[in-house]
């Protein structure tokens, strides 16, 4: 049996009468202080029950005290303070499936009009469903409780609920109404008193089960190692894909299904939609043509209906000696002879190998980083996001371990999505395209990430591509840096701390480089941290040197500070231009552009479709060695969200 | 003289295109959206069409979540422009696999005008609905089929009396 016990009733009762202090001093004393207790909004069990052993004493020394009439008026008083009241409880369930295994991945809600002027404990149990309370709020006389079911039975009478409520003094009235010989009443009557669920349990050993039975071998697989890291897709022949990882010979899952032995192995729970003029496209039910490229990239090449849209799906491990990454990549082609509005979502399947289960992380800086429950962001909020193991940080856990999943959405020839969701997946992979999340509906255990690309505009015979960066990192509890393109110089400063001491901690950070113009921006570099709580923050910046420089993150924890050092190599810095990948509306947005060359440059902003919007020209300096051209694009607060490209032009 | 001077025209317009030629010496994507992390959304209005294999079948498309019941529309059909007679089976919207392929054998192109006329069998709101339907769903898998056609529709509930077929297309340019 599973008790479960909401967050209590906390009442603010803004006028109280001051405690009456006639009758026998001690019972008087007695009533004042279980007054005060309802005028406060006590919750706390010890104080009502040193009411009960108040009372047990005052008859104990005193059998008459009932007998006096003051001490009766007292009783009475009190007692009419604690009414009897009848709560209609309305119970509504998520429009979800229900899983034996897993329940619902929102809570129910319970809502009544329930009229109670005392502190009072609602309560709901089962005898054979898990449950768990997320949220409690009583106002107005109104009262709303969250309850996630976590489980379900095959038989469906026994997904029962049964509610109760009583006050918190109810036994102090049970004994006072005895002695005092009152035949009222002090109870909160809940009705129902029991539900029943109404959804028929998924009897499937998990929520795999329904597509399960569609899952599909790989056509192709590709894998691409780097030291004792190395990742790996494998795609079907209906252009669907797995991603997974290896670190020290051992292979893990990074989505769901990812054939490698380890694991169920299956492909076919993540999918891609293809949205074109406002008609949604799943890309694996279009005609296509695969094949395996000899740089290893895994290609699906589908028309989209009667279109005109071709798409080319490229999925490419890539080398890397610090995390395992994964290139997903989509070009649009526009075949047909009218412009179209074409966009991309990206559902895919996450599986965190062993942490299955940790919260998400959005490395924004934020006291409030980490998601157990669905969230969305756009990549102007946090340009990636992890899990997190948040065992691990609190152990203070240094010894190497299975890499963390992320996503990190700018590098080369990366897009970023417009907008990304953490979702859970269950309910995610009912949805085409639309799909709005709930701070209620949990995502640990069974995740997935959606990434959407709105639907541009591609001209007849034009192409556009989009693309993310799926992988894992295995964090070493200090900071890092990525190189995302280093091409450019492209990096993502990555800040980590935690407060591992049991006093607050400050800390801040400054990142330079030893050489060569670096471009780094960061609204937010410094935190208190309280004990337990960790600064985690990755932010784009971008070194333009030539060969070799050293990017420098020097960290300060209360006064105290400590230097880590990134060698970045193989780096051009003449002919690159220099600006954040992410930009927001009615903000200035800065570009520059460094050559060797004396010459007059503008720069331009041009959507999805090669429309220019801005163009500015920019303002030459003398370099060592050449020219840095700078100028500022003034983004409208009122500009359309969606890719754009910046070209600097003579 | 004259074939100079024309020579030396060309030769000017070449240079002018040279030094207004411009050289994109850079390209970088950029992604212009409000800084925003919500736990709580709305799903947008359903505007968007599933594609799939039913299609045809399920004219599903176009079809407001809740649309009001169509009314009846004028009928004008000009027996000269008639290309195809659409048949239906009593009571039914669906295109059957004969009827698909010379539907396809049309050869219709995109952008053509044409006007699709549907009926329905025993009028009121019911055959009105009927009509309006197979009307739409000749439309929908020609959208499908062909590309974007600019189609005129026109129904009535009841059956035509010299096309008791459910539907008939014609073109009109």
């Amino acid at each position: 049996m599973r008790l479960l016990i909401l967050s209590p009733l906390i009442l603010m009762i803004a006028c109280a009468s001051g405690p009456e202090k006639a009758g026998t001093p001690v019972f008087a004393d007695l009533v004042a202080q279980a007054n005060e207790l309802r005028e406060k909004g006590s919750t706390d069990k010890a104080l009502y029950q040193n009411l009960v052993e108040g009372l047990s004493l005052i008859k104990k020394n005193n059998p008459q005290y009932k007998s006096e009439g003051a001490n009766q008026k007292l009783a009475a008083d009190f007692m009419t303070k604690y009414p009897s009241v009848s709560c209609e409880l309305t119970v509504t369930e998520p429009d979800e499936k229900y899983f034996t295994v897993t329940g619902y991945a929102s809570p129910l809600v319970l809502s009544t009009a329930c009229p109670v002027a005392a502190p009072f404990l609602f309560e709901a149990d089962s005898p054979d469903i898990a449950l768990e309370p997320v949220g409690f709020d009583y106002s107005a006389g109104k009262m709303t409780a969250k309850i996630r079911v976590n489980s379900a039975t095959t038989e469906r009478k026994k997904n029962k609920l049964r509610f109760s409520a009583r006050y918190y003094a109810a036994e102090f009235l049970t004994a006072l109404r005895a002695d005092f010989d009152s035949v009222e009443t002090s109870i909160i009557a809940v009705n129902p008193l029991e539900y029943t669920i109404a959804a028929t349990p998924i009897t499937s050993p998990d929520s795999y089960d329904a597509v399960r039975r569609k899952f599909r071998k790989a056509e192709y697989t590709s894998a691409a190692t780097s030291g004792d890291i190395g990742s790996e897709i494998a795609q079907s022949e209906t252009g669907q894909f797995t991603i997974g990882g290896m670190q020290a010979g051992k292979k893990f899952d990074l989505t769901y299904g990812h054939p490698n032995g380890t694991l169920p192995d299956g492909i076919g729970t993540s999918f891609t939609t293809v949205r074109v003029d406002g008609t949604d496209y799943r890309f694996e039910e279009q005609r296509s043509k695969r094949m395996k490229a000899d740089d290893g990239a895994l290609v699906c090449e589908a028309k989209i209906g009667k279109t005109g849209i071709t798409v080319i799906q490229t999925l490419k491990p890539e080398e890397d000696n610090n995390r395992i990454r994964t290139r997903i990549g989509y070009t649009i082609r526009n075949t047909s002879k009218k412009a179209r509005q074409v966009g991309i979502r990206l559902m895919l399947d996450t599986w965190a190998g062993k942490n299955d289960g940790v919260p998400f992380l959005l490395p924004t800086g934020e006291t409030k980083q980490l998601y157990r429950t669905e969230v969305e962001f756009t990549p102007a909020a946090a340009v990636m996001w992890q899990i997190y193991d948040t065992e691990r940080a609190r152990a203070a856990n240094t010894a190497p371990q299975e890499p963390g999943l992320q996503n990190i959405l700018v590098g080369k020839d990366l897009v970023p999505p417009d907008r990304v969701a953490l979702a859970n997946w269950p309910n995610a992979v009912s949805s085409v395209w639309d799909y709005a999340v709930s701070g209620d509906r949990r995502i640990t255990g069974d995740s997935a990430v959606l990434l959407w690309w709105h639907p541009a505009e591609i001209k007849p015979g034009s192409s556009q591509l989009v693309a993310t960066e799926l992988g894992a990192f295995s964090d070493k509890r200090e900071p890092a840096v990525f190189v995302t393109n280093p091409d450019s110089g492209d990096l993502l400063v990555y800040l980590w701390h935690y407060n591992a001491s049991e006093a607050n901690e400050q800390v801040s950070y400054t990142v330079r480089a030893l050489n060569g113009s670096f471009t780094y921006n960061v609204e937010r570099d410094s935190a208190e941290l309280k004990p337990g709580e960790a600064f985690i923050k990755a932010n784009p910046a971008q070194i333009l040197a030539q060969g070799t420089s050293t990017v420098i993150i020097t960290e300060t924890i209360n006064g105290k500070e400590k230097e880590y050092k990134f060698p970045v190599e193989n780096l051009k810095r003449w002919k690159k231009s220099a600006g954040a990948p992410v930009a927001e509306p009615g903000k200035s947005f800065p570009v520059s552009y460094f050559d060797e060359r004396d010459m007059s440059l503008k720069a331009r902003l041009k959507d999805a479709g090669g429309k220019v919007l801005q163009s500015i020209p920019l303002t030459k300096e003398t370099v060592d060695g050449g020219f840095k051209y700078t100028g500022n694009f003034d983004i409208p607060a009122g500009a359309n969200h969606g890719r754009y490209t910046v070209e600097v032009v003579r | 003289m004259k074939r100079i001077s024309l020579l030396t025209t060309v030769i000017a317009l070449a240079l002018t295109g040279a030094v207004f030629a411009e050289e994109v010496l850079s390209s970088r994507p950029v992604v212009i959206s409000p800084r925003r992390i919500e736990t709580e959304t709305k799903a947008p209005e359903k505007t968007s069409k599933r594609a799939a294999k039913v299609k045809v079948e399920r004219p599903v498309v176009e079809t407001p979540e809740k649309e009001t019941e169509p009314q009846e529309t004028a009928i004008s059909i000009d027996e000269k422009n008639i290309v195809m007679k659409v048949e239906f089976k009593a009571g039914s919207i669906q295109l059957s696999k004969p009827i698909r392929k010379q539907l396809i054998a049309l050869a219709l192109k995109p952008g053509q005008k044409i006007r699709i006329s549907g009926f329905g069998e025993g009028g009121g709101k019911k055959g009105t609905r009927l009509g309006n339907l197979r009307a739409r769903v000749v439309a929908s898998f020609l959208n499908e089929a062909v590309g974007e056609i600019s189609a005129t529709l026109q129904w009535s509930g009841k059956p035509h009396a010299s096309n008791p077929e459910g539907a008939v297309i014609e073109v009109l340019n």
